[in-house]
């Protein structure tokens, strides 16, 4: 009972306290952000045991009754998965965030000699929380009101993180980064709204209703659209970059892996499963899209000296498999897209939680300054190989699963299809060396070879920042091991939902 | 039965591999409580794989092995068959196994010697123990996806092993002299991992289109029901095809064949003992045993059901083996680092027993034979290539270079390791009775049966002048370091009161008992003549023969007609000969300068040029895929990203400041200029006049009017508060969403939950 809303509401009411606390418990206000979402964490467990039954579990609220309004809140093999993935993430990162937020202001002290508001500790955690509700309200959702409504809210208060405490010009890269998903999100408002036109009610249930009318696919488009750019798709990325770059470390450590691939999830949600028909008509166009992304992503990712463009460039191709999975239009496929998004959340997090600490305890971004850490920081080179095994699909990690089934799920429609989409596949699955390349060819970089003297002096990261990270790392060997925790859900949820 | 009973009913397949595992996990810990336990630990962690291992190999005398075994679903797949976890025990597996087991635990004694003192031994005893878990966890499982887990962490292995001195220290790296390039083990490890990911991500590609047709990955079940999903697959013409292909390209990549081998040379970058465990003696033949596990479901498909395209399985793996065989002992010939010699040799043996498995299925009675001999090369491969690399290392530590030409003359420094080394290398050439000799005189006698299929006889020639080089460059390798004069080098050493010696026992024992075995098996070889039952031979084809009836295939075992073995035979002698004579005149009797041979005539050197630069391969494969793929990024990088998309952002960001000034003069007249806040404030408000015209747009039409009113009320308070300072403004912002939600939802349920 009240259990979803209370995954919204605790958090929220939560974020008032920590601003106003955090004048002063300066850096222990992350405790404030830790502790509604720990809780949150129990209540989604209890869901998800629940689910493990068989149904779907469902909150509904009185919302607008006159205008056929209700808010909703869903929690199904799909989207449980998500909430957990970002809770997780959440919590984590709040710990995460105390030592590194901490490091970031004293840092910012430095560089302009002003005194820090106190009570800046308290707006970040304020925001950080409403960014976390934002994320887990847009899973949620079951009516497009609601959805746009969370969707929008988890747009700005990360574009007041980056806007706040980012490097360099964040002033104007938080712009570009509003700007870009807001353009997405007002495309998608046109394929939203002209659904409504088509079936005339808001829920997600109700989408099912366009297959048949001309206007289908143009609002598959129209929606997809929106979703593409949040996921930063090839030719839609170009904000990604900076935005995961020049945020501050902790919030690209939810940007990139939690955020973005919202978007996938979305698109499963609003057209791949209740537009299946149209879906699978666009499947050969998108698989080669998803495989443009996978490697434009990945050559740009080789580019890349700046560690954190360098891990934003590799999100967009990760964001390419989701992509795969999504194009496959297929149990299989979609299920690995979820699942993947999982294994990229964990993978990518360690990774961006990895480049912080290379930030605080090496102080640059620059791979060309780095090398032979491992001597200097081994816990955090092992974390490192794990993220990348993870991003790259080695087992024992998750992402060998999660790839194996995104892949499974291409080849079942491509062989279904037509030899082109045979090749795709052959192509699309041959260009994942080129992710297991780049990251040992970074691993190279920052971890072995010979030591530079001026980096004698660097210490390992404390353990407040390494713990949460390794923590991460477990989970994702676990999932790996014993995938079946999670494709039980996927899988028997998919296959209903889409036949 | 419940997991823990399968467990305990049959513990030797399942603790023969979880134990090493949970030891390599518990490393970091055991070193906590000392460094001479966690050596120890080490080696016992590794005497249980053995000790698991041989508690199979008695179902293999008796001929009740228990087969399949599942312990439990891993993965259900909706409509497909449930994935479960399981073993596999067989006579392949056991024997392959037993052979992991047991020369990993002799390596592991030998690293106490060869690795003392080294501070990274931990990192060293993990990847060690972690690599014989996964190793046996290929060999022992039951379908693919646990091959492959066990295949990816023995890759994994080898990675952290080949970069094992990751410091990338000027001694340790490889290749060379200049101007040939030189390779840090860093780089090595990473050129290892990604080739043989190349091999991985076809060999996955080709388990998705049999995934998609079976329906199961279980061996099992792919053998029983393979004419079935073969003939799906060979609807479409050319797929079968592609797919054997796909799926081969795996082995390749593991096991350093063509087009995929020339990583194996520069894994020579690792310890000594790791290139003997896993670039020699195990990792490197996950393909072989791959490729021979899969065998009998394309056998069954193109003799039993004839499926045509199904014989490609056998005919690109022969071709493949035959060629790379003689392509990497032609490189042996003028390599001048003595585990690259051996490198390149593991890859020309490989090639045998891949050419093996491969011509046995190109007629319907040589099958057993084909796989019986690709097995048999395996052991006997495996024992003398391991003492190789063992001797190979306790020279390297000896003369503290990895270079044949800083050798020489060492056989009176160390004449234990001299003995052992020469017996290993003359079962490598194929001397009677050693081993070796009787192994290859298999793979021979296998490509003779097929030879009615033409391409046989052209395999067989490329096979025997293989076996001619080998002879010639293994001449070449003992005479360059134990004959002859002391190198400048050594000289120099002993000048410097570094006196070369001998090795110490834990060191020497090891490769010891290798050698051993290696006559043994040589010696019951040569009694099997007399008495059939001894013969190591005729044991693994009567287990093979076993294996395939369980499978319920039933092979029509040609009889081997004398004139034929005599062939096998004599074509032996003569390749040793061949390569003999020349070994003699240019190495052991040095009547005959080889180099000065070479440099007088310009074809030669043109053809040691062409050797020595691996055949232009390894440039080729550097020049296409690394260069090309570097200049590839920075192309698109400056001609793509930079030039197109950057540019399409700061057009949306001028686009941006036009919208924004529009919104800014429509609001002037209601509210102070927000220039304190800057422009990305103005899209906060355009989303949010974006919200109101949305929830007019729903709720007023559903006379909602409270709601909406509050909110716009506050919406226009909260601007009304802003005082210029973000911060400040960031709690409004928290308050507006709060309150937004909170009212908008009127929380009480209306029904659900």
């Amino acid at each position: 009972m009240y259990r979803l809303i209370q995954v919204l509401v605790v958090p929220l009411s939560f974020a008032p306290i920590a601003y106003m606390a955090g004048r002063s418990l300066k850096r222990q206000t992350g405790w404030l952000a830790f502790i509604p979402l720990a809780y949150t964490l129990t209540l989604l467990l209890s869901v998800a045991l629940e689910i493990a039954e068989g149904s779907p579990y469902l909150e509904i609220y009185r919302w607008a009754p006159e205008a056929g309004l209700t808010f909703g809140l869903l929690a199904d093999g799909l989207s449980i998965w998500m909430l957990l993935t970002i809770n997780i993430l959440c919590l984590l990162v709040s710990l995460y965030s105390i030592p590194y937020m901490e490091h970031r202001f004293h840092e910012w002290e430095h560089e302009t000699g002003e005194h820090i508001d106190p009570r800046a500790y308290g707006t970040y955690y304020a925001l950080y929380l409403l960014y976390a509700v934002g994320m887990m309200g847009t899973v949620m959702a079951t009516n497009l009101i609601e959805f746009y409504l969370f969707y929008e809210l988890m747009l700005v208060p990360s574009w007041a993180l980056i806007n706040n405490y980012g490097y360099g010009e964040r002033e104007r890269i938080g712009m570009m980064y509003f700007l870009w998903t807001h353009v997405g999100a007002v495309v998608l408002l046109a394929g939203i709204l002209s659904s409504y036109w088509v079936t005339g009610s808001f829920e997600i249930e109700a989408l099912r209703g366009v297959v048949g009318s001309p206007l289908a696919p143009w609002i598959a488009i129209a929606i997809l659209i929106g979703f593409f750019t949040k996921m930063a798709v090839f030719g839609l990325h170009i904000w990604l970059p900076y935005a995961h770059a020049e945020a501050p470390t902790p919030i690209s450590a939810l940007l990139s892996p939690a955020m973005i691939g919202i978007g996938a999830y979305a698109a499963a949600r609003l057209v791949i499963i209740p537009l299946n028909p149209v879906a699978r008509g666009f499947s050969l166009v998108f698989s080669l899209w998803a495989l443009l992304t996978m490697v434009y992503g990945g050559l740009m990712a080789l580019a890349q000296d700046d560690i954190k463009r360098f891990l934003a460039y590799s999100s967009v191709s990760q964001m390419g498999y989701l992509f795969l999975g999504l194009a496959s239009a297929a149990a299989y496929g979609v299920s690995g897209t979820i699942f993947h998004y999982v294994s990229h959340g964990l993978g990518k997090c360690i990774l961006f939680g990895v480049a912080g600490i290379l930030i605080c305890q090496v102080g640059t971004r620059s791979i060309k300054e780095m090398g032979g850490l491992a001597d200097k920081m081994p816990l955090t080179a092992i974390l490192t190989l794990l993220g990348f095994f993870t991003i790259g699909g080695v087992p024992p990690t998750m992402g060998f699963m999660s790839k194996f089934m995104i892949f499974s799920g291409l080849f079942g429609s491509a062989l279904a299809a037509s030899p082109e989409a045979v090749a795709i596949a052959i192509v699309a699955i041959v260009m994942t060396v080129l992710t297991v390349g780049y990251s040992l060819w970074t691993i190279r970089r920052i971890f072995f070879g010979p030591l530079p003297e001026r980096l004698e002096g660097v210490e390992e990261a404390p353990l407040s920042m390494t713990v949460p990270l390794l923590i991460l790392a477990v989970i994702s060997v676990v999932g790996g091991i014993y995938p079946r925790l999670i494709t039980d859900y996927l899988l028997s949820q998919l296959a209903a939902l889409l036949s | 039965m419940r997991p823990l009973e399968v467990v305990l009913h049959h513990p030797g397949p399942w603790l023969c591999w979880i134990l090493p595992i949970l030891g390599a996990l518990s490393m970091p810990l055991i070193d906590k409580l000392g460094h001479k336990l966690r050596d120890y630990a080490a080696v016992f962690f590794a005497f249980l794989a053995v000790v698991f291992a041989a508690s199979m190999l008695p179902t293999l005398l008796t001929g009740h092995y228990p087969g399949d075994l599942r312990l439990t679903t891993w993965i259900e797949f909706p409509g497909g068959h449930p994935l479960e976890v399981g073993v596999l025990v067989d006579p392949l597996s056991i024997i392959v196994a037993n052979v992991v087991a047991f020369i990993s635990f002799l390596i592991v004694v030998y690293s106490v010697g060869y690795m003392h003192g080294d501070p990274c031994l931990t990192r060293y005893w993990f990847f060690f123990l972690f690599f014989i878990g996964n190793m046996l966890l290929l060999v022992l499982s039951d379908n693919l996806i646990q091959v492959l887990i066990g295949w990816e962490g023995v890759g994994m292995c080898s990675y952290g092993l080949i970069g094992f001195y990751y410091r990338d220290k000027k001694e340790r790296w490889l290749g060379g002299p200049p101007p040939t390039p030189m390779y840090p083990p860093s780089h090595c490890g990473m050129k290892a991992f990604v080739v043989t990911g190349v091999g991985d991500v076809f060999l996955l590609a080709a388990i998705f289109i049999i995934f998609h047709y079976a329906g199961t990955l279980n061996f099992v079940e792919l053998i029983e029901t393979a004419p079935k999903w073969l003939h799906a697959i060979a609807h479409t013409p050319g797929l079968l095809s592609l797919t054997a292909i796909l799926f081969l390209l795996g082995p390749c990549g593991k096991s350093a064949q063509f087009p995929l081998h020339e990583w194996l040379p520069e894994a020579m970058a690792g310890p000594t003992s790791v290139s003997a465990l896993i670039h020699a003696a195990t990792m490197v033949k996950a393909g072989v045993y791959l490729v021979a596990r899969m065998s009998p479901a394309f056998y069954l498909g193109y003799w039993h059901h004839g499926v045509g395209e199904a014989l490609t399985y056998f005919s690109a793996i022969a071709f493949i083996g035959a060629f790379t065989a003689f392509l990497a002992a032609s490189q042996a010939l003028v390599s001048v680092e003595l585990k690259k010699i051996l490198a390149y040799s593991t890859v020309s043996q490989i090639g045998y027993m891949m050419l093996a498995l491969g011509v046995g299925g190109l007629t319907e009675g040589g099958y057993l034979l084909g796989l019986t001999a690709g097995l048999f090369h395996l052991v006997s491969h495996a024992l003398f290539k391991a003492a190789l690399f063992l001797c190979a290392g306790s020279v390297i530590h000896a003369v503290e270079s990895i270079y044949i030409f800083d050798m020489g003359g060492l056989k009176k420094y160390m004449p234990i390791t001299h003995g052992l080394m020469l017996v290993a290398f003359l079962s490598l050439s194929g001397i009677p009775p050693l081993s070796g000799f009787w192994s290859k005189d298999a793979v021979f006698l296998s490509c003779l049966l097929s030879s009615e299929a033409p391409l046989a006889v052209g395999l067989f020639i490329l096979a025997a002048l293989s076996a001619a080089l080998t002879f010639l460059y293994s001449l070449r390798c003992l005479s360059r370091t134990f004959y002859g004069h002391e190198s400048h080098h050594i000289e120099e050493l002993e000048h410097h009161g570094h006196h070369i010696h001998e090795a110490s026992p834990v060191m020497w024992v090891p490769y010891a008992i290798l050698v051993t075995l290696v006559i043994g098996v040589g010696l019951l070889g040569l009694i099997g003549l007399v008495n059939p039952h001894l013969s190591p031979e005729l044991f693994i084809e009567e287990q093979m023969h076993h294996m395939l009836h369980h499978l319920h295939i039933h092979v029509h075992v040609e009889h081997v007609k004398p004139p034929l073995k005599l062939m096998a035979v004599s074509s032996s002698v003569a390749m040793l000969l061949l390569g003999g004579l020349p070994g003699w005149l240019f190495y052991l009797s040095r009547r005959a300068d080889p180099w000065g041979l070479v440099s007088r005539s310009s074809l030669l050197r043109g053809i040691h040029s062409f050797l020595w630069n691996r055949w232009y391969m390894n440039p080729a494969y550097y020049a296409v895929f690394v260069d090309g793929l570097l200049t590839l990024k920075d192309r698109v990088q400056s001609g793509l990203e930079l030039p197109l998309f950057d540019r399409l952002s700061d057009a949306a960001s001028r686009l941006a400041l036009i919208i924004s000034g529009v919104l800014r003069s429509v609001e002037d007249g209601f509210y102070d200029p927000m220039l304190n806040v800057g422009l990305p404030w103005a899209f906060i408000q355009g989303s949010l006049s974006l919200f109101k015209g949305l929830e007019r747009e729903v709720i007023d039409r559903g006379l909602n009017e409270g709601v909406p009113q509050t909110a716009v009320g506050l919406y226009h308070r909260v601007k009304r508060l802003q005082t210029g300072v973000l911060s400040y403004n960031i709690l409004y912002i928290a308050l507006v969403f709060t309150l937004l939600i909170l009212l908008l939802i009127w929380l009480y349920p209306a029904g659900g939950v």
